[in-house]
């Protein structure tokens, strides 16, 4: 429940980075959360798919699932903008969307 | 400054002329004198003296001309004030014992309280919203240009949310928080209550026949609807005998306090406080690095735009499916409205903040509500 205005640049940088995000390729093409055109469901069908080549050539499938607490909100600045760095984005852009972390920015940014 | 000028008598009026009132100050009173600045028509009480005065001193009218302040069709009961943004509003429906109607002022507190506890407002009729965009389109000029630091964004950020809070508190309603409607009010209560107040509008002096007959008709049904909640209620009561069931008064769920590590928080703040602590600060400064400008030598530069256009900024601003008003009680609806007049500077100062990589203070505040899911025992468990 931010100032709207707030909220407004929030969603401008979102917008921005999720389509660079995709466009330039910097997460793993199975990274789906908040990204635009990508959805969970996409991951389902990969799984099934591999679960079914698995079966067809009678092997076992295990599956380990894990759920991080509260990732978003404990993610730490200075890692953050350097974790950014690394990946490309402009000084600029890593400074403010580290700010960002903990709202609509963060699944990306994760 | 509160001012009663006897009609011919001027003593306390040329006490009040030889005055110059300073700048943050509201004059306010029965004048008993006429212009035609705030009523059409002859000049009557030395009007011509006090609206020169005023224009003097530089205090505006807050007055809307023409529009009386007894039922005698005159405008007298004045207030000026060179406060920006102060605003006066006859309240007629708001009968005191006086033979003058009630004359409600509002002044913003812009430099006193800059973002401190925001009242809550709406602002949703036709007129609220037009008022509400004149006042924004009065107070825009006074935007800082300058958008290139970090401490010119956040003066710009802090100028116009309070900008448009100041604006929505002086055109808008403030909203009763904690109170509910009687049990006993029904749809019917409130269509008899609109059509009552539509029929004062047409007679605005009003104490004729039909006023009255409106007034009547209104009343009438509250007593009946009055009644009949009572009575159900009495007959509902004796029917269950065997013990009374609270049920039908519904209890607004209340926050318990908080409790982490068998420490108990009560007020809002050590609770948001706490909060943060708990779930948050997990881990601390010392797991950080200490540079994160050490230099890198990524794959690829991404290429990342540095302007904005006005439609990138009114898309992420006025168009999105969640409607809920911010902490400053701004909706998507009341910002369209205004989007004309604010939406370069928003863009502006969208695009220093992007440039310059930094987040303005004013945008920093937020507020917790508790939401209740099902299947969580105690709440005061911070994780609930």
């Amino acid at each position: 429940m931010l100032s709207r205005l707030g909220k407004g640049l929030e969603r401008l940088l979102a917008r921005r980075l999720a389509w660079a995000t995709v466009h330039y390729e910097v997460l793993h093409p199975q990274q789906a959360g908040a990204l635009p055109k990508r959805w969970a469901v996409d991951l389902v069908a990969a799984l099934v798919h591999d679960i079914e080549e698995a079966f067809a050539h009678k092997q076992v499938v295990t599956l380990v699932t894990a759920d991080i607490q509260g990732a978003f909100d404990s993610a730490l600045y200075n890692r953050l903008v350097l974790r950014l760095r690394e990946q490309g984005w402009p000084d600029n852009v890593a400074r403010s969307a580290a700010f960002h972390r903990g709202s609509t920015v963060s699944p990306i940014l994760f | 400054m509160n001012v009663y000028r006897r009609p011919s008598y001027d003593a306390a009026l040329d006490i009040l002329l030889r005055w110059s009132p300073p700048e943050r100050c509201l004059v306010a009173g029965d004048f008993n004198a006429k212009h035609y600045s705030w009523q059409t028509g002859r000049l009557a009480g030395r009007g011509d003296d006090i609206a020169a005065w005023a224009a003097e001193s530089g205090l505006g009218l807050l007055n809307t001309a023409d529009v009386p302040t007894n039922p005698h069709g005159n405008t007298i009961d004045l207030a000026f004030s060179k406060i920006d943004l102060a605003s006066a509003v006859v309240e007629d429906h708001l009968a005191t014992s006086s033979d003058h109607f009630t004359l409600s002022l509002t002044i913003p507190n812009v430099t006193l309280a800059p973002t401190g506890t925001p009242g809550k407002v709406r602002v949703t009729s036709e007129e609220e919203l037009q008022r509400f965009k004149e006042l924004v389109e009065a107070g825009v000029c006074s935007l800082p240009a300058a958008a290139t630091t970090a401490s010119e964004l956040d003066a710009l950020a802090e100028s116009l949310v309070n900008l448009l809070h100041s604006a929505a508190k002086a055109a808008g309603r403030p909203v009763r928080k904690g109170t509910r409607s009687a049990p006993w009010w029904t749809d019917e209560c409130a269509e008899s209550a609109a059509e009552y107040r539509a029929v004062r509008r047409i007679f605005p002096m009003g104490f004729n026949e039909e006023v009255q007959a409106a007034r009547k008709a209104f009343q009438n049904v509250v007593r009946r609807t009055k009644r009949q909640y009572w009575r159900k209620l009495d007959r509902q009561l004796l029917g269950q005998c065997s013990g009374v069931q609270s049920s039908s008064l519904a209890q607004v769920t209340q926050p318990p306090p908080l409790q982490i590590d068998g420490v108990v928080y009560e007020t809002q703040m050590d609770k948001a406080n706490a909060l943060r602590r708990s779930t948050l600060e997990r881990r601390t400064a010392a797991d950080d690095i200490d540079d994160p400008w050490i230099p890198v030598c990524p794959p690829r530069q991404i290429p990342f735009a540095a302007g904005i256009t006005l439609a990138e900024a009114e898309d992420a601003t006025t168009k999105t499916g969640n409607t809920s008003p911010g902490a400053d009680n701004i909706t998507i609806k009341t910002l369209r409205t205004v989007w004309g007049i604010i939406g370069e500077h928003v863009c502006r100062l969208y695009e220093g903040c992007l440039v310059v990589g930094h987040h303005p203070q004013a945008f920093c505040e937020a507020e917790v509500v508790m939401i209740t899911k099902a299947g969580k025992g105690d709440l005061s468990t911070p994780r609930a």
